[in-house]
């Protein structure tokens, strides 16, 4: 039996500090989190486009406290010679010493690789590569989006996904037409056309906190306790485009219930969009 | 016309990339400056400490991140992020004084030239020392003996190469402040381009690109000292000698603004 | 620039002394050390220069040879103009600290301070005329130093050897004719010529700066600082001076101080002035170097040792 002479008590920023996961238990046992969400609620999203001058196509993505700028850049390439029509779009993300103090500075983390990789194949299907041909099989445009954290506070996938969504619905590409003698490609940046995506994406994040309770959009205290975590990504039409789990088990219904929830979440998304 | 080494930890895209050949800009100062300042005002400035502090959430991070602090930093185009790591342990123990490293990096899609490689330049690590002796002056590094002091600074947009470097001091000041590191006085910096023997302040890249000298001053207005200057184009030491002046004028200015931002950012 | 640490008593004899206006080695305080100069000693070069401040012992030694090769044109490069490349390593031989990846940061900063003071309209060089046909071929300088040995006073040395090197440097001569081809047009083509006798100096290399670096030691400040002397340094700044007394390039170093604004004036002017007997020196030794080299040419293996 615990007794109550040697009971020690402490102010609430000790007790989360030496104690982070009762600290936690404590709020997710009474199904509330210790931000004041409810277990289903995301925190509030916002998405600027167009914000750098110096990219063809960028946008900021502010999810809670965590932070993402995309920027793309276009360049000219020569195409792969199996595919002479088809343009390229690269994606990584930059997780630097600057967004958190749990990241090393140096060549890129295992866990941006992995993201780097999961955002590549997710968005491989949305931009149509022909549309990026300038010239067959001599020239085509190279797209190179690159996701930089400035401020890591969990849920960095859906943080990127939507960065890289309005950023690439913000690319104009510079019209441009190649010079067969010299070889040259020049563009006016004058006359520039948008990019069409052929579908969008919206991602939601769950994390299964302490084995025991699943939760939307957690933030970086709740990260560092997930066991698992299962990341949905639907289509504009509501389909599902791609479902990632990571860890622990997750019962079937609760996925379930995540892709309901991901549903509302896309519209929210597509409100913050525009 | 750079080729990008293949990388297997980063997704690769085609090997060699060129920039296409955009149609010519117009002089600059064709009809005054584009943005209509004067000769010698520096962009709108805004900064704001903090908005990246990491959160101390378990004891590991806490310790590595203790007294850490952050800024965000615009001037015009340019804007600027800053993380501040320290005092933590340093690299080499048995030091009298502490040491202040930085870390300099272009965002990828952050300039207006050729698009950068992943892999750190050699500009990149120039400007990071650059950086580091323009700060250290300032830091009280004989309070800190064996700890170290990490700056990490990423350029998220750029207009103007000197411009930048001087914001990146401005915003490596302000996040050591809101690091609560202590300091002799903040330093403050500003640039300037020599066009048509005229010294223009804060010079757009397109500015840049056709005044035939630059110059960059770091200076702490409270302790009097330069403690950063970099000159790059030919002048007369007596246009050396009025830059110099003008300079530190300009970075008075800036300091003054660089103090609202922190009281602000403190009162908040 | 050096791991020597002084011990404060040390500090303070410096420190005092050159408050004082006294240095160690009995020089003034704007006085430089003895400079001995050495051309064209690497025969695959196209200029070569050896430079060593101080003496045998106790100096500060740059090794710098420079290569020209004729580049094609790519889109996007300036027009008509040549290129100047510069690389500049520190020799593990030279300090301790310099082993493995110790003298990275140093490498670096030579490097972009040579390039700063060489690339572009203020080192002098006529780019233009180190282009071959514009838009199709021009001359790249590689520029390559190496640091044998660090007593104090790098860059300086670096700058004294670099443009010694470039004085004596020879570049082939190129023939450039005009074909028509098959459509009527006018095609430009060049020749290198092969021959040792008929080669010219690169333009405009009378007009390249030289460096001052003062070292600030206390209140005052003393140029081509001695080891010793570097360690008790608090900041540095170099100015590059052409021989037309414009200032070309200032760069402060140091983590230690900056420099009041009063001093930072006088320094500028200082180095005019300053710069101005630097340059008749670097005359006086560079015409003895010549003179010398001519009359020992058979025999530059023992010639090249003995300079040092």
């Amino acid at each position: 039996m615990a007794s109550t002479t040697g009971q020690l008590t402490f102010a609430i920023e000790t007790f989360k500090r030496i104690h982070p996961v009762e600290f936690q238990r404590r709020f997710l046992s009474q199904q509330t989190r210790h931000d004041g969400r409810a277990f289903d609620e995301f925190r509030n999203t916002q998405v600027v486009k167009g914000t750098i001058s110096t990219a063809h196509g960028s946008s900021t993505v502010r999810i809670g406290n965590t932070t993402m700028v995309c920027g793309i850049k276009a360049e000219v390439s020569e195409p792969d010679v199996s595919r002479p029509n088809e343009g390229f779009l690269t994606t990584n993300i930059d997780l630097s010493p600057m967004c958190s103090a749990s990241y090393r500075p140096g060549a890129p983390s295992e866990e941006a690789q992995v993201c780097s990789e999961h955002l590549f194949r997710l968005f491989s299907g949305c931009v149509d590569l022909a549309a990026l041909c300038i010239e067959k099989g001599q020239a085509v445009w190279a797209l190179a989006a690159d996701v930089v954290c400035l401020k890591s506070d969990g849920n960095i996938m859906d943080a990127a996904i939507i960065a890289l969504l309005a950023a690439l619905e913000d690319v104009q590409l510079p019209q441009a037409s190649l010079d067969s003698v010299t070889g040259v490609v020049s563009a006016d940046k004058t006359m520039a056309k948008r990019l069409q995506l052929q579908r969008r994406l919206f991602p939601a994040s769950f994390s299964l906190v302490d084995d025991a309770y699943l939760v939307a959009d957690a933030d970086d205290a709740e990260e560092r306790l997930a066991t698992g975590s299962l990341l949905v990504v639907l289509d504009g039409n509501g389909k599902l485009a791609n479902v990632w789990k990571r860890g622990s088990f997750i019962g079937r219904d609760a996925i379930a219930r995540c892709v309901e929830e991901a549903q509302a979440r896309r519209n929210a998304v597509a409100k913050a969009l525009k | 016309m750079a080729t990008n080494a293949m990388d297997r930890r980063r997704i690769n895209g085609p090997q060699r990339t060129v920039e296409p050949i955009y149609s010519k800009d117009t002089d600059p100062f064709a009809s005054g400056r584009k943005d209509s300042r004067s000769l010698d005002q520096v962009r709108p400035i805004y900064m704001k400490t903090g908005p990246l502090s990491t959160q101390a959430n378990d004891l590991s991070a806490s310790s590595a991140a203790a007294a850490s602090g952050s800024a965000f930093y615009e001037q015009g185009n340019i804007r600027v992020s800053c993380a501040v790591y320290g005092p933590r342990q340093g690299r080499k123990s048995n030091t009298r004084m502490g040491s202040f490293d930085c870390d300099f990096r272009y965002a990828p899609f952050s300039c207006s030239w050729k698009k950068r490689s992943h892999v750190r330049g050699a500009d990149e690590k120039e400007i990071s020392l650059m950086l580091e002796h323009a700060i250290a002056p300032a830091i009280r590094l004989d309070a800190y003996p064996k700890a170290c002091i990490d700056a990490f600074v990423t350029v998220i947009e750029s207009d103007g190469k000197s411009a930048t470097i001087a914001a990146a001091i401005n915003c490596i000041s302000a996040a050591l402040v809101d690091a609560g590191i202590e300091m002799y006085d903040s330093v403050a910096a500003c640039s300037m381009g020599l066009w048509e023997s005229q010294w223009v302040a804060d010079c757009s890249q397109a500015e840049e690109n056709v005044s035939s000298s630059t110059m960059i001053i770091a200076y702490m207005p409270s302790a009097d000292e330069v403690t950063y200057m970099l000159q790059h184009g030919k002048t007369s030491p007596d246009q050396t000698d009025q830059a110099v002046q003008t300079c530190i004028n300009m970075c008075t200015r800036v300091y003054a603004v660089l103090c609202r931002g922190l009281q602000a950012s403190i009162s908040e | 620039m050096t791991s020597l640490i002084l011990s404060p008593a040390e500090q303070d004899f410096i420190t005092r002394g050159v408050e004082g206006g006294f240095r160690a080695d009995g020089r003034g305080s704007l006085d430089r050390r003895q400079v001995t100069l050495r051309t064209n000693m690497i025969s695959q070069a196209n200029g070569s220069a050896r430079c060593r401040m101080g003496h045998l012992n106790v100096g500060t030694d740059v090794l710098v040879g420079i290569k020209a090769e004729v580049n094609t044109w790519t889109p996007g490069e300036p027009d008509n103009i040549g290129s100047i490349v510069c690389n500049v390593e520190c020799s593990p031989s030279a300090a301790q600290e310099f082993e493995g990846r110790g003298a990275d940061e140093l490498n670096i900063e030579l490097t972009q301070l040579l390039d700063r003071i060489l690339n572009g309209p203020q080192s002098g060089i006529c780019l233009e005329k180190l282009c071959i046909i514009p838009k199709q071929a021009y001359w790249v300088l590689h520029i390559d130093a190496l640091v044998l040995d660090v007593k104090g006073g790098i860059v300086d040395t670096l700058i004294w050897a670099t443009r010694a090197a470039l004085l004596s440097t020879k570049l082939p001569r190129v023939v450039v004719e005009s074909i028509e081809d098959e459509d009527g047009n006018l095609q430009s083509e060049f020749d290198v010529v092969d021959d040792a006798e008929d080669q010219i100096a690169v333009e405009g290399v009378n007009n390249l700066p030289l460096t001052v670096t003062f070292n600030q030691i206390g209140k005052r400040y003393v140029i081509d600082a001695s080891e010793q002397e570097e360690a008790a340094t608090q900041a540095r700044i170099t100015v590059a001076v052409s021989p037309s007394m414009d200032i070309c390039a200032v760069q402060k170093s140091g983590i230690l101080r900056g420099f009041s604004p009063s001093l930072l004036t006088e320094i500028l002017h200082t180095a005019c002035k300053i710069a101005r007997e630097e340059f008749s020196r670097f005359k006086d030794t560079f015409a003895a170097v010549l003179s010398n080299q001519s009359s020992n040419e058979a025999n530059t293996g023992s010639t090249f040792l003995g300079a040092f």
